[in-house]
């Protein structure tokens, strides 16, 4: 055999790239972005002067980050809607029909297309004489709900509406994601028990509801988990719909806003502890349920 | 070719489990050795330990003449047949036969004639350009067989190599692996937890339990003189039949002893270290029970409870009266045909009776 | 006559396919429309309801325009850059990790484990600032080595591993803990004997992991591969922060900054820039789309 101390060298040389890469670009900037937070930052020069908790007082009173905050929190209402939806869809696709790959495949478009580009085609879907008005005007004409086919509302400028609209896109994109991951879940189910069900007597409704929810249970908690965690950290639509105009900053946009527009890195690292601290509360808690599950 | 001799052979995995306790063997050159119990005993922990995947926690191992607890496994002269075949998906069987000589630099010219050769011998020369997966479980398993030959080893290491074969294979290649060893006379260490592998293949058997060795010895010698009650139990199918009862007599001679319910049966061993009224375990092999007419001296009266017809020998379940313990009788397949419910008298002959102390121990038999 | 059952079941199977395609629509509406709208000469339908849905005067010019007014080819080949080398620096990476983490027994494995799996949870976001600032002092560094090895204007070694370099915007990205995980999943799938072959063999750690291990978790490494290749190509905030130099953009960055900038020029143009954005991924999809079911399969066990 091989001495021990050999073989933990030989070990430990091949997590070298990883341990010195994470210790560099993940763990490292948790010290430093903690360090920045109590600290005025000048990019040109690199000096940075301590300056106590000015940070956190500052965006202790800040409307905008009380905005941002709030946003982000509004956010979350994109998680049961999304879970549901995706349930529904992998529910559809997993059978044996004809053309299911091709769904699939389908299904899952939006997540594999750059948030970029595909932000620009929905800001053209949401633009005031957009595609969805477009849509909206011809549906509510052909109901005779309006007199002429062009509907009127402004879903990225208004501001009751647009953290809705960005929201929306946020759906759109990360269905496809979660869809697969219940696919999984659900493949996981022997036909059986759905064939049980059936001789039962238990319609497609009451079997929904009555096997395959309770069945996917971990599948839920996990897509749960990961998609507050997601809406938490919302920003990337925000960049490339909104901008941030109409009441529309969420709290990691905060943070970006200030480091890149401001170029104030301490104060954007103070938010960003903040945000940091929210997701890690709400993945504790998350964890603590599945912990029990286990 | 080598000896192995392991000295005071330990294994701790913790502190506190232990699964190799104290094992010390001699193992001969050229000998086909089989390691045997149930699982968990410590057989295979005590083959991944002669093969160098697995620490030795204390004792000395010798391969030859040569100390080789710190020598690396590849540079042992051993070979291993894994249960699970382990060959190399990705590989084609002569790649799979030739990759340990690859990696120790071998001209390509050699390693070539090296696994035709063992090809021949297996008869697997049309396979040679195949992937595993386009093998049965049977050609997998000479594939793997011919990777160890390929090495030319001193010593062949094998782990329940034919566990995952069926029945009928099993059998085949049991005959195979016996005609291999008399063509390359190599030292052979095989684990198996049947019994029937190990009867039928070893030179000597080495019976493992709960990481110490209870017996070594030849099939037939185990067979017929089991050490303990827990050897007497494991070799034999159906299992030797093992009945409670306490010592009469005790002397020199014949000793008999007392079952329930005042049966009394005499046994030819020597039990002049026991005392009278000490418990004793009784044991007959299923083939000596003899079917006896009422009048008999001895005979014990009983009742069928099953019969099994195998063909060439009839099972017969029985059991006596106040004794709940179902005996079972191993008679020739043209026995008078028994019935369910059937009253019948059978004899023990005492020369086929075993007994064992409270320990377990056999009792030395005395000669005929 | 058909019976009851019959009818139905056939109600059923219709029902089912009209939500299939309800949800298709809804996934792909913005692509189809931006389809049509690239192909349309005639712009003036573009926003109507469902007239935008079909191709009106049908033309290529806008996708031709697409080239000639965007350097397309450019973000093309700097997409493929940083994917290729992500890919590479990712599974390099991953399998080193993972095969100590899944099959060896040193002091410190947990500990390892468990700060790896732990920054899964933290907001990766978070760390951009440093990471940020951290490419700076790189690139200060580079040109500092720079003057002290006398070296001319013209190696500009600032840009070789500071901000506005290929390295910059691909090396955060190569150590994660998912490529890692997914890696450890394959190898603990491997039987034990396999591997006790090979040493008996005598492989060293090295070559059982190079020759044995590597070729037989082919299938998850080509999973790791195409997972990393749609988050690279999709990658748009790191680069678009770390890329300021339009030689060196890829297409998620350049052809969003040119949508958004003043280069628009007109709607369908930029319609037309998209379905040719969308294209490769798409085209690539279409190959392996199996790995991306079966690979989160894993994920989820």
């Amino acid at each position: 055999m091989q001495s021990a101390r050999n073989y933990t060298t030989t070990a430990y040389l091949f997590l070298a790239p990883a341990l010195i890469l994470m210790g560099i670009f993940t763990f490292w900037p948790v010290g430093y972005n903690t360090w920045l937070a109590f600290h005025d930052y000048a990019i040109a020069d690199g000096s940075a002067t301590w300056n106590s908790f000015a940070h956190f007082k500052y965006i202790y009173n800040e409307a905008l980050f009380h905005h941002a905050l709030k946003n982000s929190l509004l956010y979350l209402l994109v998680v049961p809607c999304i879970q549901l939806a995706a349930l529904v869809m992998a529910k559809l696709v997993n059978n044996r029909l004809p053309g299911m790959t091709f769904f699939r495949a389908t299904y899952y478009i939006p997540v594999i297309t750059a948030i970029s580009v595909a932000g620009v085609a929905w800001a053209f879907v949401y633009k005031y004489d957009g595609m969805l008005n477009g849509f909206l005007g011809w549906a509510g004409h052909a109901l005779g709900l309006l007199a002429s086919p062009q509907a009127h509302i402004d879903w990225l400028g208004d501001p009751g509406i647009a953290i809705y609209a960005v929201m929306g896109f946020t759906f759109w994109k990360g269905l496809g994601y979660y869809m697969v991951l219940y696919l999984a879940g659900l493949q996981a189910i022997p036909a059986e028990v759905e064939e049980a069900a059936i001789l039962d007597g238990a319609n497609v409704w009451e079997r929904f509801w009555r096997i395959t929810v309770p069945m996917v249970k971990p599948t839920i908690l996990l897509c749960t988990l990961l998609s507050t965690i997601g809406a938490m950290k919302a920003f990337q639509e925000v960049i490339v719909l909104s901008r941030g105009q109409a009441d529309t900053y969420t709290a990691l946009y905060y943070v970006y806003d200030q480091a890149f527009r401001n170029y104030n890195f301490g104060r954007a690292a103070a938010a960003g502890l903040v945000v940091t601290f929210f997701c890690m509360l709400l993945a504790i808690v998350q964890f603590r349920f599945f912990g029990e599950k286990r | 070719m080598a000896s192995v001799s392991l000295r005071n052979i330990r294994k701790n995995y913790t502190r506190d489990v232990t699964v190799i306790r104290d094992v010390s063997l001699d193992i001969d050159d050229g000998e086909f050795i089989v390691f045997v119990g149930p699982s968990g005993c410590g057989k295979s922990t005590m083959l991944r330990m002669i093969a160098g995947l697995e620490d030795i926690t204390g004792g000395e191992l010798y391969i030859g003449e040569t100390l080789a607890n710190d020598i690396h496994a590849s540079k042992r002269g051993i070979a291993m047949v894994f249960q699970s075949y382990a060959l190399y998906p990705h590989m084609s069987c002569a790649e799979n036969m030739g990759f340990a000589l690859k990696l120790a630099g071998t001209p390509k010219a050699e390693i070539d004639s090296r696994v035709q050769r063992a090809a021949e011998i297996l008869e697997i020369t049309h396979l040679l350009e195949r992937k595993p997966k386009a093998l049965s479980g049977g050609q997998r398993q000479r594939v793997a067989i011919g990777r160890a030959i390929v090495r030319n080893p001193k010593v062949f290491l094998f782990d329940e190599p034919l566990s995952n074969l069926d029945a009928a294979l099993r059998l085949n290649m049991r005959v195979e692996l016996s005609k291999l060893h008399q063509e390359l006379q190599t030292t052979m260490i095989y684990v198996t937890h049947d019994q029937v592998e190990a009867m039928t293949l070893a030179d000597r058997i080495v019976v493992f339990h709960a990481g110490l060795i209870q017996q070594v010895g030849s099939p037939l010698d185990l067979y017929e003189n089991p050490s303990n009650l827990f050897v007497a139990g494991f070799l034999g199918s159906p299992k030797m039949n093992l009945l409670a009862g306490v010592m009469l007599e005790c002397g020199d001679g014949l000793a008999s002893l007392s079952l329930q319910q005042g049966m009394i049966v005499s046994a030819r061993c020597n039990a002049s270290h026991l005392r009278v009224h000490d418990k004793v375990t009784m044991g007959i092999r299923p083939e000596h029970i003899r079917l006896v007419s009422a009048d008999t001296a001895g005979a014990l009266a009983a009742q069928v409870d099953l019969i099994e017809h195998l063909g060439d020998v009839v099972l017969a379940y029985i059991e006596i009266p106040g004794i709940h313990e179902v005996l079972c009788m191993k008679l020739p397949g043209s026995a008078p045909a028994l019935a369910y419910g059937d009253r019948i008298h059978i004899a023990f002959p005492p020369e086929h009776v075993l007994l064992f102390d409270h320990e377990g121990n056999a009792l030395p038999r005395l000669p005929a | 006559m058909p019976s009851r059952k019959h009818v139905h079941a056939m109600l059923h199977t219709g029902a089912h396919y009209t939500s299939l395609i309800l949800f298709a629509l809804f996934t792909t509406f913005p692509f189809i429309w931006a389809l049509s709208s690239g192909l349309s000469g005639d712009a003036s339908h573009m926003y109507l309801f469902p007239d935008g849905f079909w191709p009106h005067e049908a033309t290529l010019d806008w996708f031709a325009r697409v080239f000639r007014e965007m350097p397309f080819t450019t973000y093309l080949k700097n997409s493929t850059i940083l994917a290729f080398f992500t890919i590479a620096g990712v599974v390099a990476v991953s399998v080193l990790a993972g095969y100590p983490l899944a099959r060896m027994k040193f002091p410190g494995r947990g500990l390892v484990f468990v700060a790896i799996i732990a920054t899964m949870m933290l907001p990766s976001e978070v760390g951009i600032v440093p990471n940020f600032i951290t490419l700076k002092h790189f690139g200060d560094a580079a040109a500092a080595l720079q003057g002290t090895l006398g070296l001319g204007p013209d190696w500009n070694l600032r840009e070789w591993i500071g901000l506005n370099s290929y390295f910059g915007a691909i090396v955060p990205n190569v150590a994660g803990a998912f490529g890692i995980f997914l890696m450890k999943q394959a190898f603990e799938q491997i039987p034990q004997d396999l591997i006790d072959a090979a040493r008996v063999d005598g492989a060293n750690e090295m070559q059982i992991l190079w020759k044995v291990m590597v070729p037989v978790t082919g299938p998850s490494i080509a999973a790791l591969a195409i997972f990393t290749l749609v988050s690279a190509w999709n990658d748009y905030l790191w680069p678009s922060l770390v890329m300021n130099s339009k030689e060196k953009m890829p297409l998620a960055v350049g052809v969003f900054n040119d949508l958004t900038g003043p280069f628009a020029t007109s709607d369908n143009i930029l319609m037309a820039a998209i379905v040719l954005t969308v294209i490769p991924v798409l085209v690539f999809f279409a190959f392996t789309q199996r790995y991306f079911i079966s690979g989160m399969d894993g994920a989820v066990k």
